[in-house]
This record gives structure tokens, sequence and C-alpha cells, in this order.
């Protein structure tokens, strides 16, 4: 540590000359709501003049060193009463400050933390924020309130349909962005297909996701992070909070364990039994639940304990013949610790597991894979220079993949037990990142990640002739498996193949008045694992495959340029352009069967992407109407070029690559995205909501004729994606209506009336070609998935 | 291995909705389809070799058959050779009566003149096992009678194999063999109406080379039968037959300059076993 600390002093030589030789001291301390002792994200502490201002951290912690002297600290957070309180500074203080809710505020639409005067000085940029209460307000298909989908009415953010797990971030694939629920990896954010997400939106307290301009602390994805962080739970008194909607129920129960200083926070929430069932057979059934748990113990004013953990589960069954059950788990523990009023720093142990089964009667076959991985982070947060506040840390995460045990699912089965090879891999990191005030309108934030990334060794891996997975066919064209010349055991556990990576951050912020902002972004990011998927959205079968021997880490570069202009109003304009290069994007050869495959390698290759666009977002954050209009026009291409050849034998030797080696849209690509959303408070017990979207159609592929083989007739197509669904456009809408006994009731019931796709617009899901069964002709299929869909909910809290 | 349209019945069964639509969809110049499956029985000594050769149109129409100049087998090892004939002409249809043993020893060329292009393909004997009993029954699914037909077949162990079975009415279904190494393995498939009692059904179980099963595999996979929205993206299946117009091995040694230039359809010559069902 000493040896850190000296390398940190010396840094800060060279940024020291603008200091003057005031005396200076530390105030320092926790920001909590008043009414849960729920430490608060964000809340602003500034002087009266504006000279001095930090914002708390996402365990409510903040530090600001300032000269001595005279000052009136105000403590701001939107939704919550301003605090004023006049100090008298003469040498380090702790204060910590606890905000009554402001009850007026309290359906108030809390979109970005940019927008007001913070954002407009903050070097962050390239960041979607949402608060709970606006996911809550914004209408859904099924009633119940929904992270994911939420944020997709940001611009920069869409997803592959309304039936597609995950969302897409900036041209980003899904597997690209990194799901954090309380520090730990969530490696499928979808219940039911993309319908649910696995937040609960009770027991989430802050969303929050970078788009770009990553700061250096998070790594192991390239596109984007999604941070959420579930409530420590009210440790003054018990609260009950829940919903009772169209296709689900949820609950919490949080309160003390010890009065003001535990608490616990107990969540649950399920799919109506057999909600998707009324339709055919007796025996079909579809559902999801999960379980959220959090305990908190401050152990004293400089120590807390937090340990929290989630369990969700997904099965779907069709006459017992077809199940397929998956689920994310994991368990979390952090130890928070004020290390002085300067220093900051959390210790995080965290346990995740993600694991998917699949039983095919039909088949005979049961396959079962999962992902485990053990996490072990210690990040500090030095606010020791006046101008510059310090992230340092390291993580270390092991994982374990365990891509599939195949079993017999009935006696009749001839299948035999077999165990797919597992894979071990160790992924360690560490960041130091700077967000410095060089000046009052420019501030910086720069850093740098070190990433390694261990193939660890496992039971067997196969050998290939001149080590190459995959054979090009310079005849036919084609791209197909090779067989493996042996089988090589390495000895104990040895590494099988290690990378490297340096990722250096920066984003800047130059304010050039009151009202107007410039930023810019550079990131450049590392990601060692990859999900395989070659369906049109992602399932849940789909398979992560670490890098190893044959795969090599992705990787991406991005830039990006905004501009902020806060306009009276009430209203602030934001708009970005960006450009990212993805390298070493996997792709799939045609007809990759990716299920139960023991050699990945065999049917992928390493591709390139790219992707452009241009986002604007205007939104009123405050007033009795609140709301936003986003766009995006962007274009997102991948394209995997044919490999260098490896054996000179006299001739070209070139390959054509996929798609003979063209660039093609990416399966998310969308062209324009327009979103409007508008929320408004019509009286204290009303208030309303309206959504509508616009997106260019998905890019497919449309055939361009048939054959006849062996009696079976099929489709042939032109290059990938090179056409396009129709356009998708929908408004959703809602009415709410909440009943309280008085203002500063805590008992409140609430009716949320919605209805989704209100001009009932057959949205394309998909289009499908076949045969008809009658007639013999061929014709196409449109599948559009929710017409109008009406939705009551009722929510409680008590 | 499918899972795609159980999942569009759960997920999709209670919102969603298909019709059919109007598509203007983009064309392309014809390309030449060759369904050049040999099906071995070693115990008969001789074989009707059949070839169909079609040339594309649109997706809405139906190919049409190609008069060709010559469509003929080669093989390597025995340097023997045989040249189809299109017995009723304006079918497409090529074949000729050829012994057994040619196509089960060494590697066999197929080679196709057309015009003024050139097409071949190559492949070797694909061994099988036999069929060891093929059953039908009713199973009641969705409230509807359906019949059921399973068969019944032991692998051969130590040996990696795939199957095809064909059953009847182009319905197929591919299995990897080496899920079941050496074991007997039951496949059933339940079609969407019950047959009336003396309908017949002409069972077949096809070997298969890795190469073949994928061929297999992705052609069902892309055909016409399943409408899903969690499909795998629309591909062209290429198969093993290809252009050699251009290749002189001068200049050129293989097709990478010519990529737009490729026929359509599969070259395999593999045991097949056959049952006739006779539904009771």
């Amino acid at each position: 540590m000493r040896v850190l600390k000296c390398l940190l002093a010396g840094l800060f030589v060279g940024t020291t000359f603008f200091l003057s030789a005031q005396v200076r001291h530390t105030i320092s301390g926790v920001v909590e709501d008043a009414g849960s002792n729920e430490v608060l994200f964000g809340v602003t502490i500034s002087d009266s003049r504006f000279q001095y201002g930090v914002s708390t951290n996402e365990y409510g912690f903040y530090s600001m060193t300032i000269p001595e002297g005279e000052y009136e600290l105000i403590v701001s957070f939107i939704g919550y009463q301003k605090i004023k309180k006049t100090i008298s500074l003469t040498g380090d203080k702790r204060i910590d400050f606890a905000l009554q809710e402001s009850v007026s505020e309290l359906d108030e639409v809390v979109i970005t933390g940019s927008g007001d005067q913070i954002s407009l000085q903050s070097p962050q940029m390239s960041i979607a924020e949402m608060s709970v209460q606006t996911i809550k307000s914004i209408p859904t298909a099924l009633g119940e309130p929904d992270v994911i989908k939420s944020l997709m009415l940001m611009p920069g953010v869409t997803n592959g349909g309304e039936t597609s797990s995950g969302f897409n971030v900036r041209g980003g694939a899904t597997d690209q962005n990194l799901v954090l629920m309380d520090e730990a990896t969530i490696f499928n954010p979808s219940h039911l297909f993309g319908f649910f997400s696995v937040f609960n939106s009770d027991a989430v307290r802050s969303v929050r996701l970078y788009k770009g301009a990553i700061p250096a602390r998070y790594g192991g994805r390239l596109s984007s992070v999604l941070e959420i962080y579930q409530r420590t739970g009210n440790s003054k008194e018990v609260v009950t909070e829940g919903g009772i909607g169209t296709a689900t129920t949820r609950v919490i129960v949080e309160g003390p364990l010890k009065k003001d200083t535990s608490s616990f926070l107990l969540g649950g929430r399920g799919s109506h039994a057999h909600f998707f069932l009324p339709l055919f057979g007796q025996s079909n059934y579809a559902y999801f639940y999960d379980f959220n748990g959090k305990v908190n113990f401050r152990l004293d004013n400089r120590n807390t304990i937090s340990m929290s953990g989630y369990h969700g589960k997904d099965t779907y069954s069709i006459d017992e013949s077809f199940l397929n059950t998956y689920g994310n788990s994991f368990l979390n523990f952090r130890l928070n610790h004020i290390q002085s009023e300067k220093v900051f720093t959390k210790l995080t142990l965290v346990y995740s597991n993600y694991a998917s089964s699949l039983a095919l009667d039909l088949e005979g076959l049961k396959w079962r894979t999962a992902i485990t991985s053990f996490t072990l982070k210690h990040d500090w947060t030095n606010y020791t220079h006046e101008r510059i506040e310090i992230n340092y840390g390291f993580s270390s995460i092991y994982m374990r993949f365990n891509p599939g045990e195949v079993s017999p699912s009935n006696e009749a089965s001839g299948v035999q037990a077999r165990d797919l090879t597992q894979k071990n891999a160790l992924e360690s990191a560490f960041h130091i990142g700077f967000e410095h005030k060089v000046s009052p309108k420019l501030i910086m934030e720069y850093g740098v990640r070190a990433s390694v990334f261990l193939r660890l060794g496992q039971d067997s891996s196969y050998v290939y002739k001149n080590n190459d997975p995959i054979v090009f066919n310079p005849f036919t064209l084609t791209y197909t498996e090779a067989e493996p010349t042996g089988i090589s055991v390495p000895a104990g556990n040895g590494i099988m193949a290690g990378f490297g990576k340096l990722e250096p951050r920066f984003s800047t912020t130059y304010r050039l008045n009151a009202w107007n902002s410039v930023k810019g972004s550079y990131t450049r990011a590392a990601q060692y694992i990859h999900l395989i998927s070659n369906t049109n959205s992602p399932t849940p079968v789909d398979v992560w495959e670490p890098s190893g021997p044959f795969i090599r880490p992705q990787m991406v570069d991005q830039v990006a340029l905004g501009y902020i202009h806060a306009t009276a109003y009430k209203f602030t304009f934001e708009t970005e352009v960006f450009g990212k290069k993805y390298r070493n994007r996997l792709d799939y050869i045609d007809g990759a069967n990716l299920i139960a495959n023991n050699a990945i390698e065999r049917v992928v290759l390493n591709g390139e992407g790219r992707a452009y666009g241009w986002e604007v977002l205007l939104k009123k954050s405050t007033g009795s109407m609140t709301g936003w209009i986003a766009y995006t026009l962007s274009k997102t291409e991948q394209r995997t070029p044919g490999r260098v050849p490896k054996v000179d034998n006299g001739r070209s030797n070139k390959e054509t690559g996929i798609n003979l080696g063209q660039w093609y849209h990416a399966p998310y690509d969308k062209r324009h995205d327009i979103t409007v959303f508008a929320s408004r408070e019509l009286s204290k017990q009303w208030s309303s909501s309206a959504n509508f979207t616009f997106q260019t159609g998905q890019p497919t592929n449309y055939p361009i004729g048939q054959f006849e083989f062996q009696g079976v007739k099929i489709p042939y197509y032109g290059p990938r994606n090179s056409v396009r669904l129709p356009n998708y456009h929908r408004l959703d809408l809602s009415l709410s209506y909440l009943t309280r006994k008085s203002l500063t009731s805590k008992r409140i019931s609430q009716f949320v009336f919605g209805v989704y796709n209100v001009y009932n617009r057959r949205n394309t899901a998909s289009i499908n070609f076949r045969q008809n069964q009658d007639t013999g002709v061929n014709e196409a299929v449109r599948t559009s998935v929710f017409g109008i869909v009406p939705t009551v909910t009722y929510n409680f809290k008590f | 291995m499918k899972i795609d349209p159980i999942l569009v019945v759960i997920v999709f069964g209670l919102f969603s909705c298909q019709e059919v639509i109007y598509v203007d969809l983009p064309e392309e110049e014809p390309r030449l389809i060759v369904d050049a499956i040999v099906p071995i029985d070693r115990a008969q000594s001789s074989l009707y070799a059949q070839v169909i050769v079609k040339e594309s149109s649109s997706f809405f129409d139906e190919a049409y058959p190609v008069e060709l100049k010559q469509i003929s087998f080669h093989n390597l090892t025995t340097n023997f050779f045989e040249i189809l004939i299109e017995t009723t002409p304006g079918t497409g249809v090529y074949e000729k009566q050829i012994g057994t043993n040619f196509f089960v020893e060494g590697e066999v060329i197929l080679q196709i003149d057309y015009g003024d292009q050139l097409f071949y393909a190559t492949t070797r004997f694909v061994p099988s096992i036999p069929i060891d009993t093929v059953v039908h029954e009713l199973v009641t699914l969705d409230g509807k009678e359906k019949s059921k037909v399973s068969i019944t077949f032991t692998d051969q162990a130590g040996r990696d194999d795939f199957y095809i079975v064909d059953f009847g009415n182009g319905t197929y279904e591919t299995f990897d063999g080496r899920l079941f190494d050496g074991k007997t393995q039951v496949v059933s498939y339940v079609f969407g109406e019950r047959f009336e009692s003396g309908e017949v059904l002409l069972i077949r179980l096809m070997g298969a080379d890795r190469s073949f099963y994928n061929y297999m595999s992705l052609i069902l996979e892309q055909s016409l039968e399943d409408v899903s929205p969690f499909d795998t993206p629309g591909t062209t299946v290429r198969g093993n037959v290809f252009n050699v117009t251009d290749i002189d091995n001068i200049d050129y040694f293989d097709n990478v300059h010519l990529t737009g230039n490729f026929p359509l359809g599969y070259y395999a010559i593999v045991e097949t076993s056959f049952d006739v069902l006779t539904v009771r």
C-alpha cells in the first residue's frame, strides 16, 4: 500500500502548480434518506457560491477538501428537500446528512444524472440513468415495470425486438454488456425470452448505464456497463411493498434488524402460474420466479458490511417432451470501509452462477450447462487531493465454464452420458482512474486498466493439423470443421493460453459557460469471453466460450464527442456522436451446430465490427410535465474476412471469409430510433404517461430462390442481412391512481391502467417463408407478437 | 437438433399472430440444382443410380429441368466410367443401372457438363446399419389423434456414424451416432395427421459422413416447414458440388475468385436400409 501511496503522491506533483498556500480541510460523511436510512447515490454537496462541489458515491459517501473558512453547505438531491447548513471549517470534519423526501416531487421523473448543473460539469458522458419512479411510470406490455425495457427508451439502446433477450448498446452485441447487480455479474438479464428483466423494480435503488466513456474500474465487456444497486433495506421501520399485475406478482419486505444500524430486505416475484397456458394442451407451462435478499450491518460509522443474494429461475415445458430451465444466482459479501476522511474502500466477494438445462424427450437427451464464477475485488477512492479524485483497485475473477453434461432423458434413450470438457479461466485486472478538475471549466477523467486473462488447463483439448480447427474448401467456398489429429492433455493446472491488454480510458468536459458544455471521450476495452449464438436473438441455451488457444479476446475502441445545453424552461439538450471499431468479434460458420458442441473453435472465426451513430436527447426533468424526446441515427456492421494462409503450397491459398468477406448489417442494426416519452401529474391522485417508439426494421434475409433436395424444399438467400423487416412503431399509454392518507403517509396504494400498442399495429417480429400445406405454393408469413394489450397493476406499500 | 418451433408455441401462443403477407423479393440469375444421392444396398448386385438436375427460378416458382451435354460417374480407383441418360426427356432425371461395386470401392467423381459450364463433385461410400424395427402407433397431442412412427436401429460401436432417417413424405431427422455409440436407439416422429389404415410409408435409414449430416441438418433447419422468430438467420446452404469451368490449374487453382457461380445440392453415396410400413 505504501508503495502505491508514494506512486500516487508522485503523480500529484505535476498537478499541484495551481494550488494556493491556503490551509485546507476535509469534510466527509454519508448522506442517507431520513425515512429509511437508505444511502443516497449522486447527492450534490456544494457551497452556496458553487465554488466547490462533490456528489456522493454509490454508497452515499462524499469527501471534499476546501480552504479553511465559513461556508453555507447545500445538500440537494432530486426528490428530496434541500438542506442548508452553515459550518465553520477549522479542521477535518465528518458531517452526515439525512434528507427528507419532498412529497410534492415524489413522482417526478428523473431521467439522467446529466442535464442539470452537475452534468454540465461532470467529465462523464454517454450515461443513461433512470430513477425507479421513472421506470415504474413507463407502460410495458405486461404491466410489470422493467429496467431494461425502460433503458431502451434512451438514445443508443435497443434490442433485437419484442421477444429478444438482453439489449444492445451503440451497436454492441448483447454479450458485450457488463450487467452488475450489487457488483455481481449477471450473465442473462432476461426472464421468459426478454418479456421481463431479472431486476425486481421494488428492490432496485439505482440504475446507471454507461454507453461509452467507461471508467477504468469496469472491465471485461466491450459495449456498456449496466450498474444496478439493490436497496439496503429500511433500518427504521418495517415496510412492505409490492404489486399485482396482469402477469406477475411481486412483494418486498424490509426493516431493521437493529434500529438505525442494521437492516434486511427480502423480495420475491413470480409470473402467475401457467400464465402462458390457457392456449393449447394441458401439460404446457412457462413461468419464472426470483428472490432477492440483502442484509446490511453498520458496524460503526466507518465500517458497513452487507450481504446480498439473488436467485431466479425460468421454466418452460411442453407436453413433457421438452423442458428448458435456466437461471442466475449470486451471493455477495461486501465491506465498505471509510479508511479516513479522504479514503473510501470497498472489498467485495461474489459467487455467481448461471445454469441452463434442456431436456428433449424425443431425442432422449438432457443437456445442462453452467458458468460459475468467484470474484474478489478491492477498490479504493482517494480524495486526498483537492482537485483529483483517484479510483484504484484490483479484481480477480475465476470462471468455470461447464459447456455441458449430456445424459439420457429416459430409460429407453440410447444417449450415452458424457461430459463436455470443463473450461477454466482467471481474469485479473488492476485499474487506476483520475477525475481531475484541471480548472473550473475543464474536467478530465483519465485512467487505465491492465487486464490479464489466463485460460487454465482443462482435462483435454483437441490438436489440429496446422493448428487449424476450421478448414476452408477453396472449391465449394465453404468452411467446415477440421478433424482433430489428436487430443492433448496438459499436465496439472498448466496454462493453455494467456492474454494481457492495456485499456486506456479518457473523457473530458469543457464548460463553455453556465449553460453549455462540450465533452469528448476515448475508451478501449477488452472482453475475454464470448457468447456464441447463431439465432437471430439470443436464447438461454447459448453457450459462453472463454478465449483460448484458438479464440482471441474481443477488443473495442470507441470515440465519442458530445454537447450539452441546459436551456431555460427546465429543458436540457444533449447530443453525442460516436464511432466504434471491434476486433475479434466471433462469427459462426454457416451450418454451425452450437448445442452440446465440445469444440466451438471448429465453428467460429474471428471477425471485426464497426458502429457509428448520432444521438440526440431533449428532456425536461422537473415540473408537473416531464419526459424526453430521444433520437438515434446509427449504423452497425460486421464482417469476417478470410484468414491469412498458414501453409504455403505454392498457390494463393486465399479464403473468401464468412458471407464472402463482405460487410453486413448486424442483426440489431437500427438506422433510426425515435422515442417520445411524457409523464404528467394530473392531480394529487392521478397521473398519466405516454410513450411512442419508432425504429427502422431489423436487418434480415429474404430468400432469392428455392430448390428441392430429396423431397425437401429449401429456400436460398443472398448475402447476410441484406434486406430489412418493415419499420417498427407503437404508442403506449398509462394512467395511474394513487391514494395515500396524507402527504406524509407511508401507506400508498396505486392502480396503474395501461394500454400497450394503442393503435394495435401488427409489428413484424419475423417474416418466414414456407410452403402452403394445402396449395403447395410458397408464401411469406409475418409473425407479430403484441397487438393491443390492456393491463392493470395494483401497487401497494405499507 | 431443433427447439425453436416449440418455444414459439409456448411463448407466442397467447399474443402472437401470424398472417400471410406479400413480400417483394430480390431475384438473381438461375442456379443449377443437383440432387445426387446414391442409395446403396450391399445385398443387391446393382442399383438404379439417379441424379436430378434442374435450374432454379424465383422463390415463388418451381425449378425447371435442364438438358445436360453429359453427366457421368467416374471411379478414380478402378478407373471405370458410367454415363447417365435422361430416360424421359424433359424431366431432368438422369439415370442408369450400375453395379453396386462401382460405388463401394474408392473415390467416385460426379461430373456435369452443362452449356459452357462444368460442374464437379467427389465422394466415397459411407456405410450404415440396418433398421431393426418400425412401429406405428396413435398418440393424442393437443386433443387430436396423430400418427407416431418409431424406428429402432443399433449403432455400430467404435465407428463415428451419422444417420439420416427419412420417415416418408419428405420428413427427415438427422442423428449424431456418437451420442449413442454402439447402442440401440429409438427414433420417433409424430406427424401432424392420423394415417388411414392401409396407407404405406417408405422408411429409409441412410448413413452419412459428418459433412452430409451437416448439410442435411442445415437444409432441414432452413426448409420451408418451420416458421419461427428464433430461427437461425436464413443462409444459402452450399453443398459439395462446385463449378470447375475456370479452374485451369495454371492461373486458377480454386474458386476463390469466382464467388457467385456455384450450384446447389449435394452428392453422396450412402448405404441405405429400407422398410415399408403399412398402417393397420
